[in-house]
């Protein structure tokens, strides 16, 4: 009897000692799919990959109850291989959940950075645009509100919302192009062939003119920005300008901040004291042809009653500043003014063009037109 | 074979007792569970994300116990009621995270809108005093265009905060802060560019 008890005691000190020594491997197993699910947790796989992590969840739970029912169990060795392969199912599940969530949230980040990144040049493309072509006040809330976009983006792909910083960037994209369709609309007339031809047609008899008369006329392309000097039918110096902060658009009415387009002459020369501009040449807008336009628009009720037609346009000094900052007028610089003033006098002729060739605001529109992209080139 | 039988009946009775004993503690698993879902409720996903894996770990730890113990004969859930314990005291703090959490992400959008406020402040008194004529009138209506756009940003923000965005109302405010710095910066740069 007491033999048979002594190695019954024997026989489950040694299952005891196996037992213990088997313990750790299951602990490590435990460990290392709760170390795998905690890492799907980290890397957020309940936002990118729920449906992996709860089943990677649940095989944690199965692990630990089997680990827990072989602790319990009155036979000491415990089924090791068992518990340690319920938590190779928990750990494999924890690393699906977090390989997918790693490659959705990249997915994701790389799609709004790249929309953020076409956002930025869409807004700064419209930047660009709003300094070449005058916005009204509505237009200016479209690009405001372009760049309140853009900015909001950011802050949501720093915080890793990236479907909210999808949708503004996405936004700031739409408003910016609204701004390029407008922008695009204000440019046509540059690549209008019926407009381009009349520009290029008061060039040629301008110098035409020049060469006849053996005199001095002047040439102002609105696009390029230069005003250039014929003398007996030869350009002899152009000189750098600043326009009407609207100078795309044609004169219209007072106010409109647009450089007139025709064929005008000086009529006063006004030097220093007499402007406040330095120095000044007066020209004779409104001519007949504004005039008519003006009676035409006024009947057609594309003008309110309250708007003038305007006057007062020169070129005169103060330029330079590397902006088009005028209500209508031709600017230089002091040096040009005063060279210019030498040069021509009271009754010379001055013709003002949009451009006197294809250029890249006609390209623009004509990009436009045809449902270019937005890319961003300028005019 | 009489003593046996009342031997046998006292063992059953034992066993009977026992398993008595071994019902799932279930006021301590309800309170356990409650804590996670009160801490999920107050945001702690959002606000206190690695207190609330704590809780989760403890209510996986419960959750393990509890299976392992059903099936057992004999069920012991002692274990059980301190891991119970465990899991709300962890779901406690997950709350009290949680609400800290909440109101830093508050205190940080409120900042936000209150520095856009200041710039916005700063913006348009600058803009008061920029100099009008004939070379700035567009300009200045631009920016003031542009500041009308940063202040709908702030009552947009406010209206995030009051409805617990704080992150929408961070983003709203930081747009605010982007614009009225732009105009700022832009006058700034235009008086010195006079003065000079």
């Amino acid at each position: 009897m007491a033999i048979g008890v002594a190695v019954l005691m024997a026989t489950y000190g040694v299952a005891y000692a196996v037992g213990l020594r088997r313990a750790p491997v299951m602990q490590a197993a435990a460990e290392a799919a709760r170390a795998a699910v905690a890492d799907a947790r980290t890397a957020d796989a309940m936002t990118w990959a729920p449906d992996r992590l709860l089943t990677a969840e649940a095989a944690l739970r199965d692990g630990l109850a089997a680990q827990r029912v072989e602790e319990m169990r009155l036979w000491p060795i415990p089924d090791t291989q068992r518990v340690v392969e319920a938590f190779s199912v928990a750990e494999r599940a924890a690393r699906d959940a977090l390989g997918v969530a790693r490659e959705s949230r990249s997915s994701a980040a790389t799609a709004a950075a790249s929309l953020i990144a076409d956002a930025e040049a869409a807004v700064a493309a419209s930047e660009a645009l709003a300094t070449t072509i005058h916005l009204g006040a509505a237009r200016r809330a479209l690009l405001a509100q372009a760049r309140a976009a853009l900015a909001e983006s950011r802050v949501y792909e720093r915080e890793g919302d990236f479907g909210n910083a999808t949708v503004r960037a996405r936004q700031a994209v739409a408003l910016s192009a609204q701004m390029h369709d407008h922008a695009a609309a204000v440019a046509a007339r540059y690549a209008d062939g019926e407009t381009l031809a009349r520009w290029q047609r008061w060039k040629d008899e301008t110098v035409a003119w020049s060469r006849r008369e053996g005199r001095a006329a002047i040439l102002v392309s609105k696009e390029a920005h230069t005003l250039t000097l014929y003398d007996r039918g030869k350009a002899v110096k152009t000189y750098r300008i600043d326009l009407g902060f609207n100078w795309i658009a044609d004169k219209a009415h007072a106010g409109d901040g647009a450089t007139p387009e025709g064929r005008y002459r000086v009529v006063t020369r006004k030097s220093r004291g007499a402007t406040i501009y330095y120095k000044a040449l007066l020209l004779d807008y409104p001519n007949q042809q504004d005039r008519a336009d003006y009676a035409r628009a006024r009947r057609d009720g594309t003008l309110p009653a309250s708007a003038g037609i305007g006057g007062l346009i020169e070129i005169h000094g103060e330029g330079g500043r590397g902006r088009d900052w005028t209500k209508g007028c031709v600017a230089l610089t002091n040096p040009d003014i005063d060279d210019l003033f030498t040069r021509v006098g009271v009754g010379t002729p001055v013709t003002i063009v949009g451009n006197d060739s294809y250029g890249a605001i006609a390209e623009f529109a004509r990009q436009r037109r045809t449902g270019g992209a937005l890319d961003g080139r300028q005019p | 074979m009489r003593p046996n039988v009342k031997m046998w009946i006292v063992v059953l009775g034992l066993a009977v007792a026992a398993a008595g004993c071994g019902a799932p503690p279930k006021a301590d698993i309800d309170a356990a569970k409650a804590a996670l879902d009160q801490a999920t409720s107050a945001g702690a996903g959002e606000y206190a994300a690695d207190s609330l894996k704590a809780v989760q770990d403890a209510q996986a730890a419960l959750d393990a116990e509890l299976k392992a113990q059903e099936g057992k004969w004999f069920a012991s859930y002692d274990k059980a009621k301190e891991l119970a314990a465990a899991a709300k005291t962890a779901g406690e703090k997950a709350m009290a995270d949680a609400a800290a959490g909440k109101e830093k992400a508050k205190a940080d959008a409120t900042a936000a809108i209150e520095e856009a406020k200041t710039l916005l402040t700063e913006a348009q008194a600058l803009l008061d005093k920029a100099p009008k004529g004939k070379g700035t009138a567009a300009d200045i209506e631009a920016m003031k265009g542009d500041l009308t756009t940063a202040g709908t940003s702030i009552t947009d923000a406010e209206a995030a905060l009051a409805a617990e965005r704080f992150v929408d109302a961070r983003a709203k405010a930081e747009s605010a802060k982007a614009a009225a710095t732009t105009v700022k910066t832009a006058i700034e740069t235009a008086m010195a560019a006079k003065k000079g």
